[in-house]
C-alpha cells in the first residue's frame, strides 16, 4: 500500500517508509458530508491515519469537531443526513486486506461486530430492555450464526468477569436491575463476544461519577492487555486519553490537527490548539494553577475560515494561515501537525519535566 | 465575619412508588459572607438537594435553614422575600432554564422591573451593565437575541447575568460550567472567579468535578458528600493535599488526570465493591462500610459515624480516622503509608 509522507498520522516513522504490516485500520483521506436544511457541510476533512496492531488512539476534541462522525464512519453507520464522500479504509487481518467500503452489507454487517466492534456514546441505554443479559448474549452469538450455546455462555462468564461483574448474577438480570457503570462493562464485553480486532469507544466514561470511571479505565486496561485489541478511544476528556491511549489524535473543525506519540501529545504538543486545549484544564488535582480559555468559539462548518481553521482563535497566527490550506508536517517519530508555525509553538512551550506522582 | 447562610441538621427524604429515597441525612453547613463553600459528591450524594434547600426551592424535611441568623421557614413575609432575592442559583442546563421564547433583554428584565429596581430606559441601561459583567461584550450584540441563537457557553453567561439581577449576596452554583466544552470552561470559570471577587458574592458551589473545585475553592473550604452526608470537611487545599476520609482518598485516586505520567501512576484505592448503594436502603452504620477498605466489622457497619473536628481546619465522619488521629497516628501516617493501606 502506498502513502504520502505527509500524510499525518500515518505510522509510528512519520509516515515514511514504514510497512503497513502492522497497521489493521488504514484510513486515508475520508470525507464525510451532512445535508441539513441550513445547507451541506463537511464534518470529517481528509482524515489520514493508521490504527496499529494493538495499539490505543484516542480522538480528542471538542463538540462539533468531527471526532464522533469520523467514528461511525469507521463502521460505515452514518445517520441518514451523513454521506462518506470520499476516502478509503483498509482493514487488516491475517495479512489479507480487506477494502470496508467495498464490502457486502452482508460481509458489512459481519465485519462490525466481528472484526471492529463499536461502543456508542450513552450505550448503556442501547441494552434491549426486555431481554435478560444472558439473552442479549445469545441473540448476539446467533445473529452472527455462530453454533454452540454452551461455548457462548462460557465466554459471556469470562468476559463479565473481565470487566469485574457477578457473571451469575448478571446474566440473569434486566438491564434496568443495573447501574449504568454496570451496563457499560456489560455492553463492552458484549462487544468482545466475538473476539474484535478493533474497539471503537464512545466517549465510554462521559456521564458517569468518578469511581464508576475508574473503574471503567480499569476495566479497559486490563482487557486490552489480556485480549490484545486495539482501541479508538473518541472523548473529549483529555484524561482519558492520559489514561489510555499509545496515541492521540487532534481533531479540530473536522480535521486531525495533530497526531502524536500521548507523551508528545501532554509534554510538548505542536499544534497551538492541542496547547490550549491542555491549558484550559486543570493540571491536575493537588496543583491548582491557573487555567485559560481559548478566546473565540469553534467556526461554523457550513462557512469555515480559510486557510487554518483555527486561526481567528490561534496566538500564533500569522498573515499565511488565513490564505492557503494548511500541510502537513512531521515533527518527530509518529508525529505529525497540521500548522505552520509549530516549531516556533515548540521553542515557546519547553517540554515539562516529568511528573513525580502526588502523594 | 458574620455567618451569612447555616443548614442545621437538614434531612430530607422524599416518597416514591419504591420507597422512601433519604437524600439528606443529618447535614449541616455554615457559610461566612464573602466566603466560598465547594461541594464535591458524585450522583447521590445530596449535592444537589443541598444547594436547592439552601436557595429556598425546597423545605428540608427536618432542620432549619438560616439566612442572617433569621430561621428562614418560620420567617414574617417582608425577610423572606428580603432572603429569597438575596439567594440566587445558576442551573447546570442553560439549554433547560433559560425561556426559549424570550429574548434575553426581557428575561433580565424581568426580575428588575418585578421587584421595581429600575424602569424604562434605565432598566436597558442596567441589562448592558449585567451582560458586561458577565462578559457578554458588546451587550448590544445579545441584549435581542433569543437562546437558541447564543452558544451554550453563552447561555450560561445569560443565567449568570440572571441571577445578579437582583444584587445576590449569595449565588448557588450548580454544576454551572459542567455542561460546556473545556475551552468555554476555564473562561466561564474565570468570569465567576472575577464577580466573586468584585461583588464579594458569596458562594455555594457544586460539582462532581474536584479539580473543578480546587480551581474554583482555592480560598475556601470544600465539603465532600456521600449518600447525604458531608463526610469531610477542610480548607480546599488541605483537603486535596491531606485528605483523611477513605471515600476523599479513593475519588482523588480515582480521578483521572490530564498527564499521561502522572496519571498512570497513581496510588490505588482498593474499593471493595464498586457499586453505590441505593438510597431506598442505606447500609447500616457509616454507608461507606460496604465498599471501604478500611471497613472494621461490629464498629462501622453498626455505628453512624459522626462529623468530628480532627484538628483545627478538618472535620472528618470516619471510625478509625477519628480513633488513630486520638492515638496521634494522623501526624504520621499520611501521604504513603495510608496509600498502602488503603491500596492493600
Amino acid at each position: 500500500m502506498e502513502r504520502s509522507v505527509t500524510h499525518l498520522g500515518s505510522g509510528p516513522s512519520g509516515g515514511t517508509g514504514r510497512s503497513s504490516g502492522a497497521a489493521v485500520l488504514s484510513v486515508q483521506d475520508l470525507w464525510v458530508d451532512y445535508w441539513t436544511p441550513r445547507g451541506a457541510f463537511a464534518a470529517v476533512r481528509g482524515a489520514t491515519f493508521d490504527l496499529h496492531r494493538g495499539e490505543s488512539l484516542a480522538l480528542i476534541g471538542e463538540s462539533g469537531s468531527g471526532k464522533t462522525t469520523l467514528g461511525l464512519a469507521l463502521v460505515l453507520l452514518l445517520p441518514s443526513a451523513g454521506r462518506l464522500a470520499r476516502g478509503r479504509i483498509a482493514y487488516q487481518r491475517d495479512n489479507q486486506q480487506v477494502d470496508v467500503l467495498a464490502l457486502s452489507s452482508e460481509r458489512l454487517r459481519r465485519f462490525r461486530w466481528e472484526e471492529c466492534a463499536m461502543v456508542f456514546q450513552g450505550a448503556q441505554n442501547v441494552l434491549n430492555p426486555v431481554l435478560t443479559v444472558r439473552d442479549q448474549f445469545v441473540d448476539t452469538y446467533r445473529a452472527h450464526q455462530r453454533e454452540g450455546s454452551r461455548a457462548i455462555e462460557a465466554r459471556a462468564r469470562d468476559l463479565l468477569r473481565m470487566v469485574q461483574l457477578d457473571a451469575e448474577r448478571v446474566l440473569r438480570a434486566y438491564p434496568h436491575e443495573l447501574s449504568g457503570g454496570m451496563r457499560q462493562r456489560v455492553l463492552i464485553a458484549l462487544s468482545l463476544l466475538l473476539s474484535p480486532q478493533i474497539l471503537i469507544l464512545d466517549e465510554p466514561t462521559t456521564a458517569l461519577d468518578i469511581l464508576t470511571q475508574r473503574a471503567i479505565i480499569d476495566v479497559l486496561r486490563r482487557l486490552k492487555d489480556q485480549l490484545g485489541f486495539a482501541t479508538i478511544i473518541i472523548s473529549h476528556d483529555l484524561s482519558l486519553a492520559a489514561e489510555l491511549a499509545d496515541r492521540v489524535a487532534t481533531m479540530y473543525a473536522g480535521r486531525l490537527v495533530e497526531v502524536a506519540p500521548v507523551r508528545k501529545t501532554f509534554y510538548s504538543p505542536a499544534h497551538p490548539y492541542t496547547a490550549a486545549l491542555l491549558d484550559a484544564v486543570p493540571k491536575a488535582v493537588g496543583r491548582a494553577a491557573a487555567i485559560s480559555a481559548i478566546p473565540g468559539s469553534p467556526p461554523d462548518l457550513r462557512n469555515p475560515p480559510p486557510g487554518c481553521p483555527f486561526h481567528p482563535r490561534c496566538a500564533y497566527a500569522v498573515e499565511r494561515c488565513k490564505q492557503a490550506e494548511v500541510p502537513v508536517e512531521p515533527v518527530g517519530a509518529g508525529h505529525d501537525v497540521a500548522c505552520i508555525r509549530w516549531r516556533d509553538l515548540l521553542r515557546d512551550r519547553r517540554p515539562r519535566p516529568t511528573a513525580a506522582p502526588v502523594s | 465575619m458574620a455567618l451569612l447562610i447555616e443548614v442545621e441538621h437538614a434531612v430530607q427524604t422524599f416518597r416514591t412508588p419504591r420507597g422512601v429515597v433519604h437524600a439528606l441525612n443529618d447535614v449541616s453547613i455554615a457559610i461566612e459572607a464573602g466566603q466560598v463553600l465547594c461541594l464535591v459528591g458524585e450522583s447521590g450524594s445530596g449535592k444537589t438537594t443541598l444547594g436547592k434547600l439552601v436557595a429556598g426551592l425546597r423545605r428540608p424535611t427536618s432542620g432549619r435553614l438560616l439566612f442572617e441568623g433569621q430561621d428562614v421557614w418560620k420567617a414574617d413575609k417582608r425577610t423572606f422575600d428580603a432572603y429569597r432575592r438575596a439567594v440566587q442559583i445558576v442551573h447546570q442546563d442553560p439549554y433547560a432554564s433559560l425561556n426559549p421564547v424570550q429574548k434575553v433583554r426581557d428575561m433580565l428584565a424581568a426580575p428588575l422591573e418585578r421587584h421595581r429596581l429600575t424602569r424604562g430606559a434605565e432598566t436597558t441601561r442596567r441589562i448592558r451593565e449585567i451582560l458586561a459583567m458577565v462578559d457578554l461584550t458588546p451587550p448590544d450584540d445579545y441584549i435581542d437575541k433569543f437562546p437558541h441563537q447564543l452558544s451554550g457557553g453563552q447561555r450560561q453567561r445569560v443565567s449568570i447575568a440572571r441571577a445578579l439581577t437582583l444584587g445576590p449576596r449569595l449565588v448557588v452554583a450548580d454544576e454551572a460550567v459542567s455542561m460546556v466544552d473545556t475551552s468555554i470552561r476555564a473562561s466561564l470559570l474565570n468570569t465567576l472567579l472575577r464577580l466573586r471577587a468584585e461583588l464579594r458574592v458569596t458562594f455555594l458551589f457544586i460539582t462532581h468535578d474536584l479539580g473543578i473545585a480546587e480551581y474554583f475553592g482555592q480560598s475556601g473550604d470544600t465539603a465532600v458528600m456521600y449518600l447525604g452526608r458531608i463526610v469531610e470537611r477542610a480548607p480546599t487545599g488541605d483537603l486535596v493535599a491531606n485528605s483523611q476520609h477513605p471515600y476523599t482518598r479513593a475519588l482523588l485516586a480515582a480521578i483521572p488526570e490530564p498527564d499521561p505520567d502522572l496519571t498512570r501512576a497513581k496510588p490505588k484505592v482498593a474499593l471493595r465493591s464498586l457499586e453505590i448503594p441505593s438510597l431506598l436502603r442505606l447500609p447500616s452504620g457509616c454507608t461507606f462500610h460496604p465498599r471501604c477498605p478500611l471497613f472494621e466489622p461490629g464498629l462501622c457497619d453498626v455505628v453512624s459515624p459522626e462529623l468530628v473536628w480532627l484538628n483545627a481546619r478538618r472535620e472528618v465522619a470516619c471510625h478509625v480516622v477519628a480513633r488513630e488521629a486520638g492515638n496521634g497516628k494522623v501526624a504520621v501516617a499520611q501521604g504513603a503509608e495510608l496509600d498502602e493501606r488503603l491500596a492493600r
